[in-house]
């Protein structure tokens, strides 16, 4: 599948972030994240072994998140996030060990509720694309032009971006001309 | 049509000499043109007037100290910077967003300071760095916005028949802060000391 297949099928946008976050200060998206495991179960054993050990210290850490834990039977263990804007992430922990669900947790914690899935076209957003000017052919050019009547002969003249056979050998014969004449200056 | 076109092809040139020196063979407009300003004009004949290094000297102390003025009176507007990041050089002001696709250990919230400036500008002047500008003449400051990963990308590889897939590591930047601390040349005796702990 190439590039632009992708796009048509998934999409692509460019960078932004919800309510314009970084400026002035930064404001944390994640709002609230439920941990929905089985009590029994070995495919829950890794988010279980996370909630005794590390579940405490991510409160501590991220006052802003309200955490949720959702014992019930004999159902696969999930993530879910739910962001400032509305949106939700959903993670399967399936039989994944405590590592690997604070990696997932970290993953969710530092995202933003804009889901950035899609195919990014720039990696580079401003409002304000040049400060000095952007340029045009007209940029430090005599503004004698403006006043020029068209069309004009010296304007519409056909030119090559190098001289050509004649030229060169014009230029030799004027360069012999000016020699002989400052060798009759001296003779004189 | 060939046949026209042909014609095109062998118009003749009208080559019009302006003067027997020889200096400009033909008329050449100055403006319009592709070539470089002096092309046709050989360089022995081209005489300047070389400043001596007194006045040399004048002169550039009159710029810096022109962009001093506007340096210590805040009176530059918006800067731009170009900043070194990840082996690359962007060109940003602030409000900017940056994305940077590799490993990078900062997390959300964080501020960072970009140290690796390669030039700053106002709408007046730009101070170039040769490479790099020094650390206490401008302070370049970033936050953290985001972390998550890129959109899924297909590792493609000749002849196989297996597909690859990964999803790279994607950091938000915002670029919080530009500002020139000190005037140029009146930098302090020490450079890049300020603000740490020994």
């Amino acid at each position: 599948m190439s590039t632009r297949c992708r796009i048509m099928f998934w999409g692509c946008s460019y960078v932004k972030t919800p309510l314009q976050n970084g400026i002035g200060r930064y404001v944390p998206q994640l709002q609230r994240i439920t941990f929905k495991f089985c009590k029994s179960s070995g495919s829950s054993h890794g988010i279980r072994q996370f909630i005794e050990q590390n579940l405490l210290n991510f409160t501590k850490e991220n006052p802003h998140v309200v955490v949720y834990v959702k014992p019930r039977r004999k159902r696969a263990p999930c993530l879910k996030a739910e962001y400032l804007n509305g949106a939700s992430e959903y993670v399967g922990a399936h039989k994944m060990s405590k590592e690997d669900i604070s990696k997932w947790v970290e993953f969710l914690r530092t995202k933003s509720g804009d889901t950035t899935t899609k195919f990014l076209l720039k990696r580079h957003h401003t409002d304000f694309p040049s400060i000095q000017g952007t340029w045009t052919a007209f940029t430090h050019k005599d503004p004698k032009i403006n006043v020029t009547q068209l069309p004009n002969e010296e304007l519409s003249e056909f030119r090559l971006p190098e001289p050509s056979g004649t030229e060169e050998l014009l230029d030799i014969y004027w360069r012999q001309q000016r020699q002989k004449e400052q060798n009759r200056d001296e003779e004189n | 049509m060939l046949k026209s076109f042909l014609s095109i092809s062998r118009r003749p040139l009208i080559v019009r000499p302006l003067c027997k020196e020889g200096s400009a063979l033909f008329k050449v407009s100055r403006h319009y043109r592709s070539f470089p300003k002096d092309f046709l004009k050989p360089k022995k004949e081209i005489q300047e007037i070389v400043p001596s290094p007194e006045e040399e000297k004048i002169l550039t102390n009159d710029i810096i100290g022109k962009v001093n003025k506007q340096i210590i009176s805040q009176t530059h507007g918006r800067l731009f910077a170009v900043l070194f990041v990840n082996e690359r050089q962007r060109m940003v002001t602030t409000e900017d967003l940056l994305v940077i696709r590799e490993e990078f250990a900062p997390t959300a919230g964080d501020k960072i300071r970009m140290e690796k400036v390669m030039a700053v500008g106002g709408s007046d002047f730009t101070l170039f760095g040769r490479p790099l500008l020094p650390k206490d003449l401008v302070y370049v400051e970033a936050t953290v916005v985001e972390k998550t990963l890129f959109a899924t990308e297909v590792m493609y590889r000749y002849a196989s028949k297996r597909l690859n897939f990964r999803r790279p590591e994607l950091t938000v930047l915002r670029i919080s802060d530009i500002r020139l601390d000190y005037p140029v040349n009146e930098l302090p005796s020490v450079e890049g000391v300020e603000g740490r702990t020994f």
